[in-house]
């Protein structure tokens, strides 16, 4: 595979926040409808519990008063039995008290839920029992005793200790009245206690159910279950006792005395005036709810398994069908950010949106890939091209170096081979000058005077035209040249020039310029050797060196005369190689100088120019880029 | 001493050699000019090689050296002399038409005593090259003759 340009890239997969995940987020929206389903649920059980709340306490107030009509019915059959013998005035009245006493034992026989009979005087002492009695035994402080003596009525005795069988039970008193409607003695019966219990026990009681029978001031007559722990104790200081007393027929909710917490009823059992027992029946809270709790928690099962499916499906659906798809897209992204350019997700084409994103990932990794290939073959390209160019500015050297070489054989040879010819031309024509002096007339000698001439001054022409192509090919070696001092050394070597001349010299401000010193040299001889050269017809020549600023970086430098000048329609011809504007006759010179003084200045960057009138002098211009001022 | 010993002139134009003789001989030096034609020959003769096999074992006082020539040119007869350990101590005068300054700067560097531009103007060649013979000829101190090697 090609090499792809490495991109930098965060490639490294990143830890992605537990609440980010996707797979997180679709797990907590599938399980987002459970929600609901659980508060429904609890409503339904609080509705639920409230209900069934209402149906025990139904119940349980059913069961108190059915408690309450089974008491009722030992309290019913005891007054009629007492009301049935009241108006037995030969036993009520009899004051033979053992005929009396075995009348009671023979009932005490034949109804054996009691537990003794006997008639009480006015003043608490018992006159007679069935049960046998030692000595005198007074029976005022006994409540049902009480309570007939001041109602005049049937009454119901408290819990108490029968004083002559010492046993507990629940004593009926009942009135015998005279005729004036006092009460002249008072007949009572003694019920067996543990028969409350008993009948308390027929009823039908919901598991963990209690039944408590009270009397008027809270002590237990009867119990279910446990009566033998209970019956007999008072309990007028607990909170089950005085809720009991106080709630006549109402329902209410506590701590039984087992510390069970129950729903209790309450039902009492009237002595035919007042309530003489209170029956207090208690449910388990826990069982009053157990229905409801049981579909609670099937309902919480269900949800439970309904939520564990969901979160199973969620996982196993958004691994399969979700997170791998979108694994491979992030890894291809990955692969492609670190520039491998040829990976594709291998997902299969499909039509959900993730297999769309898929295709569209592999089409622009396909197209990544195009433009990388395109990227490269450009590359390749520009290689070839420049490996080309380089070949081809190669050649061009070699052929300008070959060029070079044959311009220098060139200049050699025309050094050399035809300065040689000249010579002979020159040496020979002199020889035959001294030789023949004497045989040649004067014609002859001027001709041999103008050939030697004539070679001569052909000699100085290639002299100047090879100094002319040298200074084309030598090399530039820049420096700092201060002009002032370079122009007065120039005129100090043109010494000889100007001997004998009266020249007033003008030297202006000269800026120190970059250039090659030599050339630079080269150039001011010429000038200022043309400026003497073409002022020697004047008495007094004027020769001005001066400076301009600009253009631009740099400095124009100009040499004036008032020298015999030129037409200007001919200052184009000037700087020409050769070309000269004055005869050879008038002033000498081949008329190389401003040519060379223009190679030079242009070689530097620089330009001349001229300006002049006939007659009046001449000015002539070269510009030369300035040393900064650092 | 000097008298006896001569001018080895390599000069490939016959013109030259006679323009040079004829300025030579208006110095009037004692000393014989031998004259080579090309730098082949000049360097048969420094070597005493084929037909100067036989000559006398007298090296020249100096060497008038043309450049350009056929053959074997100026600068190989001076590379060949400068490298051989005997003729290296001779002088060695460039008498050339070449101002070039390639020719002169290889000239120097391979170890040439002088270098002389022959004018094209006569008289100055004259006056050039009688020059050249007194200097060389006789207000230069040579070489002692003979083939004495280095120290």
């Amino acid at each position: 595979m090609m090499a792809c340009p490495e991109f930098s890239s965060q490639s490294q997969a990143k830890i992605i926040p537990f609440l980010a995940r996707f797979r997180t987020r679709l797990i907590l929206l599938v399980l987002l409808p459970v929600v609901p389903a659980l508060l429904l649920a609890l409503h339904t059980n609080f509705r639920q519990r409230k209900s069934e709340k209402t149906r025990v306490r139904e119940a349980t107030l059913a069961i108190a008063q059915l408690v309450a009509a089974n008491e009722q019915i030992y309290i019913k059959n005891a007054r009629q039995l007492l009301a049935t013998l009241a108006p037995f005035s030969f036993l009520v009245d009899n004051t033979n008290r053992s005929f009396t006493q075995v009348h009671f034992i023979n009932l005490r026989k034949l109804v054996p839920d009691y537990l003794d009979f006997g008639i009480i005087e006015p003043d608490g002492t018992l006159f007679c029992s069935a049960e046998k009695t030692n000595g005198t035994v007074n029976l005022k402080e006994q409540s049902h005793f009480k309570s007939v003596i001041q109602t005049k009525r049937f009454a119901i005795s408290e819990y108490e200790t029968n004083l002559i069988t010492c046993q507990p039970a629940l004593h009926f008193g009942y009135p015998i009245l005279n005729a004036d409607g006092e009460v002249k003695r008072v007949l009572y019966s003694s019920l067996n206690m543990a028969l409350l219990s008993e009948a308390a026990a027929l009823v039908h009681l919901p598991p963990g159910g209690t039944v408590t029978v009270f009397d008027r001031i809270g002590n237990v007559v009867a119990r279910v279950p446990n009566s033998e722990d209970w019956v007999g104790r008072s309990l007028r200081h607990l909170p089950l006792a005085q809720a009991t007393l106080q709630n006549e027929h109402g329902v209410f909710e506590m701590p039984g005395l087992d510390g069970v917490h129950r729903l209790f009823s309450v039902a009492t059992v009237s002595d035919g005036y007042a309530p003489g027992l209170f029956v207090s029946v208690g449910v388990p809270s826990s069982s009053s709810f157990e229905n409801a709790n049981q579909i609670l928690i099937r309902s919480l099962l269900i949800m439970t398994v309904v939520a564990l499916v969901a979160f199973i499906s969620a996982q196993f659906y958004s691994k399969h069908f979700i997170l791998r798809p979108i694994d491979a897209m992030v890894a291809i992204a990955n692969r492609l950010g670190r520039g491998d350019c040829t990976t594709r997700t291998g997902v299969k084409a499909g039509h959900g949106e993730l297999s769309q994103l898929a295709s569209a990932f592999d089409n622009m990794a396909a197209t990544l890939e195009r433009r990388q290939i395109e990227i490269q073959t450009a590359h390749a390209e520009i290689r070839r091209m420049n490996a080309e160019l380089e070949q081809r500015v190669k050649e061009r050297t070699a052929q300008l170096e070959a060029v070079n070489k044959e311009l220098e054989s060139f200049s050699s040879s025309v050094s050399h081979d035809l300065r040689a010819p000249l010579r002979h031309v020159a040496g020979f024509a002199d020889m035959l000058d001294t030789r023949a002096a004497n045989g040649l007339d004067m014609e002859s000698k001027r001709f041999i005077s103008v050939i030697k001439q004539s070679a001569k001054r052909m000699g100085c022409l290639i002299d100047d035209l090879l100094a002319f192509s040298r200074l084309g090919r030598q090399e530039i070696n820049q420096s700092t040249i201060e002009s002032e001092r370079l122009v007065h050394e120039v005129i100090g070597e043109l010494e000889l020039e100007t001997q004998g001349r009266s020249i007033e010299w003008i030297i202006g401000s000269l800026p120190s310029v970059e250039a090659d010193r030599s050339l630079l040299h080269q150039v001011w001889v010429n000038l200022i050797s043309n400026a003497i050269k073409y002022t020697r017809p004047r008495q007094l020549a004027r020769i001005e060196l001066g400076s301009l600023p600009g253009p631009g970086n740099h400095c124009t430098f100009f040499v004036r005369d008032n020298g015999v000048g030129f037409d200007m329609t001919c200052a184009s011809k000037l700087f020409g190689v050769f070309q000269r504007l004055h005869g050879n006759q008038e002033f000498e010179g081949t008329g190389i100088g401003l040519a060379n003084v223009r190679r030079v200045v242009a070689r530097h960057g620089g330009n001349t120019w001229a300006e002049a009138e006939v007659g009046a002098g001449a000015t002539i211009y070269f510009s030369i880029p300035v040393c900064d001022p650092v | 001493m000097k008298a006896f010993r001569n001018i080895l002139l390599v000069e490939d134009s016959e013109a030259d050699i006679e323009l040079t003789m004829a300025a030579l001989q208006e110095n009037q030096l004692a000393n014989e000019v031998i004259i080579a034609r090309d730098g082949c020959e000049a360097l048969d003769y420094l070597f005493r090689r084929g037909r100067f096999q036989d000559c006398a074992d007298n090296q020249p006082l100096v060497v008038l050296l043309d450049l350009k020539m056929p053959k074997v040119d100026g600068m190989d007869v001076l590379r060949q002399m400068k490298r051989d350990p005997e003729l290296k101590r001779i002088p060695v005068v460039m008498l050339t038409s070449s101002r070039e300054e390639q020719d002169l700067l290889k000239s120097y560097d391979l170890g040439v005593n002088a270098y002389v531009v022959k004018p094209v103007d006569f008289p100055q060649f004259v006056e050039a090259v009688k020059r050249i013979g007194c200097f060389w000829a006789v207000i230069n101190e040579p070489p002692p003759a003979g083939p004495q090697r280095g120290i």
